[in-house]
């Protein structure tokens, strides 16, 4: 394993940021930490950064304790910060310099690098410039590119595509991708579903700083794979609506949102039309219907009941 | 040294803000002090002649060796006063020499400030002149000629009193030292640098991913204590360069030493800036502290103006503030003192430096906030 | 005029709300400032009596000049001026006066009565400390008047007097004291007064930051998208910012009054007018340097020396004679407009000058604007 924390915890006062997290991350996988904001994503990069204390349990990285041996750990990852953390002062290739200078390169093999990671980042033609002048996206590419310069074994992304134009976006997800392909191992955390579904070959799931679910998507969306998700829009809404729709046998849940009721359900054959009958004797009507596949979003509603990006 | 090099190219080429902000802007205060005198005025006289004749000149001319004259007419005397313009005036009145001359003894009209016994001196120099005056007219019994020429040979007489300032090796450091002063104030403005640019860094989150590589919080603090501290040293050094051949000043017989009490100095500035970067939580709040810290500490310290000159109580709260001890110590050594002498200050500013210190201690918790 | 209100109260707002950093300048920084300038410097306006200057008496000569000598420094008008303290040596001399325990040495060298005596020319040295210009002449007055008896006595010798007898002409002098209680300021007077001046002349960074708000940042721009005309906007910036300087100037002023015991003379009404007139004057200069120069960087340089220079012409840090014929450089400085009103109306001086600064001060104001407006319209085009 190429990571491991065993029995991971972290207090802020009476707060646990981090409850008892054990997980192992494998060389070569692309490992995304998903949740909502406030769950424990940073304070566990933080902590195997070795820039935040360990109050229980330890992290081994390259079958090392990081306590203890951080700057030897830390020779070997790349850490792209959640806030742009890049000079405004220096050029672009100054910047990626700087920070592959602070990782032990030099001489020739630093500028053969410097190159390299501008390129990769498609910012070769912008190497001279500072980045006072650069789009958001590009900024966020620079900071993706002094992460990467000195070609580290474990490469960390802390929420890379927070806020930039779509362009930037799909350009940081192929990079993500070819590093991949490359062999690089990547924790990336999000909390955007769609970017974990793409590129994540395994998933940890957290909230209030537990892990709640853990494994590949299929495994993950097999967990709810056994409900159904079904989204009503309504004429005429009463809350009987509620009531008779719940007193139908597999209903888990139900949410009733404005005009829209969504239903949580066990899978069973004649669900869809019992729901109608109940929504019509409560005197509603039925205006649209749909089942839905669960999603990773669905995942995590089902798990937390609530939605990821509040 | 990465961190080293690349702060001071970044420092180097924020060069507007370091000039206009940190260097001018005091280097300008500190030139309009310099121009200052801050002892009391010597005493302004008030010359009203309605005699005119060549013993009144020389009377004149005998106050006028001491405490500067000036010529008024009669009407311009209260509004002269009010206005301290002159802090006395004397009246000659028509006829004075004549009746003096004439082995009489004339009175001088005069107008004084209540409030100050400031023009005695010039009484008891009028009064020992117009002794002599009267000492040689009896002498010459009413013959003008000889009367002015006992005058003359009097004011040639062979008793002399020389003055000179007091200074060792025979050069005054004072103009030096007053220039020493402003270049500390400048250099604790410049100090403030040094927050601003570590609290920038920790804003820009440029810290954070510093602390993320295998580059140690000693070191990185290491690094930029000396970045700063080069280039107070280079201040120090280009300013004594030009004070001895630009201005062609004398900063004492041992430059060396002085060099090193400033560069002592230098090392407290930083410290200082290392303690406001961990006590401000933006550049906003840094910038104000500092500018309403600084000039305050500057005059209580005796950088814009000598310490002597202040009442006892501001020279107490200043035996508090640490440039007075950098300051107290370069004046000895200008004074070609041995370093042995200023171990007491330089032990006061080692102390605050380490206090500083302390109080900048930046931990590795402080890192992910 | 309800958007000028509007414009003005979101000004007034902003300026409270930044309480710990440009308004706490505008009041601790001159309070701070009144009170060290005020004791640090109150020997230079000091108009009471002065102490007797502490000299180290160094007399190494035995004969008849010497006792003499030693009589002089025991006389009682002497001892009013000087505290005498004797000392064995020039090195200890030399060491009272680098621990300036003593202001000055006087020296009479062991030779003087013998070259006295010899007709030859005979030197008293005095050593002073440096930047005792006012204690260094003061004791050089004192020794002349020692050795004026002894030149004296010897004229008459050679004149042929064979019994020359020299008296000073004590009573001589007809003194008609007079009296200057408040009609000077003493030194915490006078830098209650230049501390405002220079702490409203800062104000002008509160133009500037206003106007650059309006015109070089978004949200400013927004509010020109509105409905709001270009000329609005800048009165209303610049009543709101005129507001706060005023009411900082006014607790300067109280704070003074009260706790440093600072006279404001009798005329509080002139004082706050002309007060009032420097605050729109400040805000005006500092919102033209904006409309103008249209770098809010560059002219918050500029602004900032500009102040030093201003406030060091008008004698702000410190009383400064100019040679007459310089002396007109000093009306360049608006702070010396503004000093000269309120020190005139404080301390009776001439009424017609005070209203001659006034109406420099409105034609400034007046300029100011023009200048400023003017150049809104053009980059509102």
């Amino acid at each position: 394993m190429l990571v491991e924390m065993k029995n991971l915890v972290k207090r802020y006062g009476n707060n646990l940021a981090v409850d008892n997290v054990n997980l192992e991350i494998a060389e070569g996988e692309v490992f995304g930490l998903l949740g909502p904001n406030g769950a424990g994503k940073t304070t566990i990069i933080n902590m195997l950064l070795g820039l935040t204390k360990v109050d229980g349990g330890e992290i081994i990285i390259f079958g090392k304790r990081v306590n203890g041996n951080r700057e030897d750990v830390s020779k070997h990852i790349g850490i792209v910060p959640q806030e742009l953390a890049i000079y405004e002062d220096l050029t672009a290739a100054e910047n990626v310099a700087f920070f592959g200078r602070l990782y032990g390169l030099k001489g020739k093999l630093l500028q053969q690098r410097v190159a390299e990671a501008l390129a990769f980042t498609g910012l070769s033609d912008k190497r001279k410039e500072f980045p006072k002048k650069f789009s958001g996206g590009m900024k966020r590419r620079l900071n993706i590119a002094c992460a990467l310069m000195h070609r580290p074994r474990l490469i960390i992304m802390d929420e890379p595509t927070v806020g930039i134009d779509p362009q930037s976006r799909n350009h940081i997800l192929s990079s993500v991708e070819d590093l991949h392909q490359q062999g690089s191992t990547i924790i990336y955390t999000s909390h955007y579903m769609e970017e974990v579904e793409e590129l994540c070959t395994r998933i940890a799931i957290m909230d209030q700083g537990r892990v709640i679910a853990l494994g590949s998507k299929e495994e993950l969306k097999e967990l709810v794979s056994s409900e159904e998700r079904i989204v009503v829009e309504l004429a005429g809404v009463n809350y009987t609506v509620v009531d008779e729709v719940r007193k139908i046998s597999g209903v888990k849940d139900c949410i009733l949102t404005d005009s829209t009721l969504t239903v949580l359900a066990s899978k069973r054959p004649s669900l869809i039309s019992s729901i109608v009958d109940a929504i019509t004797s409560a005197g509603a009507e039925v205006i649209s219907l749909s089942a839905e596949k669960p999603t990773l979003e669905s995942v995590f509603l089902t798990l937390t009941g609530k939605t990821l990006r509040d | 040294m990465t961190v080293f090099k690349y702060a001071l190219k970044r420092l180097l080429r924020n060069k507007l803000n370091l000039f206009t902000i940190f260097l001018l802007t005091p280097l300008f205060i500190a030139l309009t002090f310099s121009m200052g005198n801050f002892d009391r005025n010597g005493v302004n006289v008030g010359w009203v002649d309605l005699d005119g004749t060549p013993l009144t000149g020389m009377l004149r001319d005998a106050i006028a060796d001491s405490s500067p004259v000036h010529e008024l007419e009669e009407e311009e005397i209260r509004i002269s006063l009010a206005r301290s313009k002159v802090d006395y005036v004397l009246v000659a009145d028509a006829g004075f020499s004549e009746e003096l001359i004439g082995g009489g003894a004339p009175k001088l009209r005069s107008y004084s400030i209540q409030e100050t016994n400031i023009a005695n001196q010039v009484i008891l120099k009028v009064e020992g002149f117009l002794g002599a005056a009267q000492g040689i007219a009896e002498t010459a019994g009413g013959d003008e000629d000889a009367f002015y020429a006992g005058m003359n040979s009097f004011l040639q007489g062979n008793f002399t009193v020389s003055t000179g300032l007091y200074s060792t090796n025979g050069r005054s450091v004072e103009a030096a030292l007053s220039g020493l002063g402003q270049l500390a104030m400048a250099m604790m403005f410049l100090s403030t640098f040094t927050a601003i640019n570590l609290i920038k860094e920790r804003e820009n989150r440029t810290f954070y991913r510093v602390m993320a590589s295998p580059c140690s919080l000693r070191n990185y603090m290491l690094q930029n204590v000396l970045v700063f501290f080069s280039v107070l040293l280079c201040q120090v050094g280009v300013m004594f360069l030009s004070v001895r051949y630009i201005f062609n000043m004398y900063l004492g017989p041992a430059v060396l030493k002085l060099f090193l009490v400033m560069a002592v100095f230098a090392l407290l500035c930083v410290a200082m800036g290392i303690a406001l970067a961990t006590a401000a939580r933006s550049v906003r709040q840094a910038s104000t502290i500092s500018s309403l810290v600084i000039t305050p500490i500057s005059m209580l310290s005796g950088l814009l103006w000598p310490r002597w000159i202040m009442p006892d109580f501001l020279q107490t709260i200043g035996r508090y503030l640490p440039p007075t001890w950098a300051i107290e110590a370069a004046h000895k050594v200008m004074l070609g003192k041995p370093l042995r002498s200023v171990s007491l200050e330089l032990s006061i500013l080692l102390g605050f430096i380490a206090v500083f210190f302390l109080l900048g201690t930046w931990r590795r918790a402080d890192v992910a906030k | 005029m309800s958007r000028i209100i509007t414009i003005a109260r979101r000004t007034i707002v902003q300026n409270l709300r930044d309480t710990g950093n440009a308004l706490g300048q505008m009041l601790i920084f001159p309070i701070l400032l009144i009170f060290i300038l005020g004791n640090a410097l109150a020997p230079m306006y000091d108009v009471g009596n002065v102490d007797p200057t502490v000299v180290g008496y160094l007399n190494e000569d035995s004969g008849p000049m010497g006792r003499l000598a030693d009589e002089f420094m025991n006389m009682p008008e002497v001892k009013d001026l000087l505290d005498v303290r004797p000392v064995d040596s020039v090195t200890q001399g030399n060491n009272l006066l680098q621990d300036m325990d003593i202001t000055a040495l006087i020296h009479i060298p062991g030779d003087y009565s013998t070259k006295v005596i010899a007709g030859q020319e005979a030197e008293i040295a005095i050593t002073v400390l440096p930047g005792r210009t006012f204690r260094g002449a003061l004791v050089e007055t004192v020794m002349e008047s020692f050795i004026c008896g002894s030149n004296a006595t010897q004229a008459m010798l050679a004149m042929g007097n064979p019994q020359p007898e020299y008296r000073p002409a004590h009573g001589t002098i007809e003194d008609q004291p007079f009296s200057v209680s408040g009609l000077m300021p003493d030194a915490m007077d006078y830098y209650a007064v230049t501390m405002l001046v220079m702490i409203v002349m800062y104000g002008t960074m509160y133009g500037a930051y206003g106007m650059a708000a309006n015109n070089l940042y978004p949200v400013g721009r927004r509010v020109k998208a509105s409905p709001v005309r270009p000329g609005e906007q800048y009165i209303g910036t610049t009543i709101g910012n005129v507001a706060t300087i005023f009411v900082s100037s006014l607790v300067i002023i109280a704070f003074s009054h009260f706790a440093y015991g600072v006279n404001w003379g009798d005329n509080l009404f002139l004082i706050l007018l002309i007060t009032f007139l420097h605050v729109i004057l400040a805000v005006g200069l500092g919102s033209m340097a904006i409309a103008v120069m249209r770098d809010e960087k560059r002219a918050s340089v500029l602004i900032n020396l500009l102040v030093i220079a201003w406030t060091f012409l008008a004698g702000g840090y410190f009383k400064i004679t100019l040679p007459s014929a310089f002396s007109w450089i000093q009306y360049f400085s608006p702070s010396f407009l503004v000093q000269t009103a309120l020190f005139n109306t404080i301390y009776g001086g001439p009424f017609s000058q005070t209203l001659l600064m006034l109406a420099a001060m409105i034609g400034i104001i007046l300029l100011s604007g023009i200048i400023g407006i003017a150049a809104e319209r053009r980059s509102g085009q």
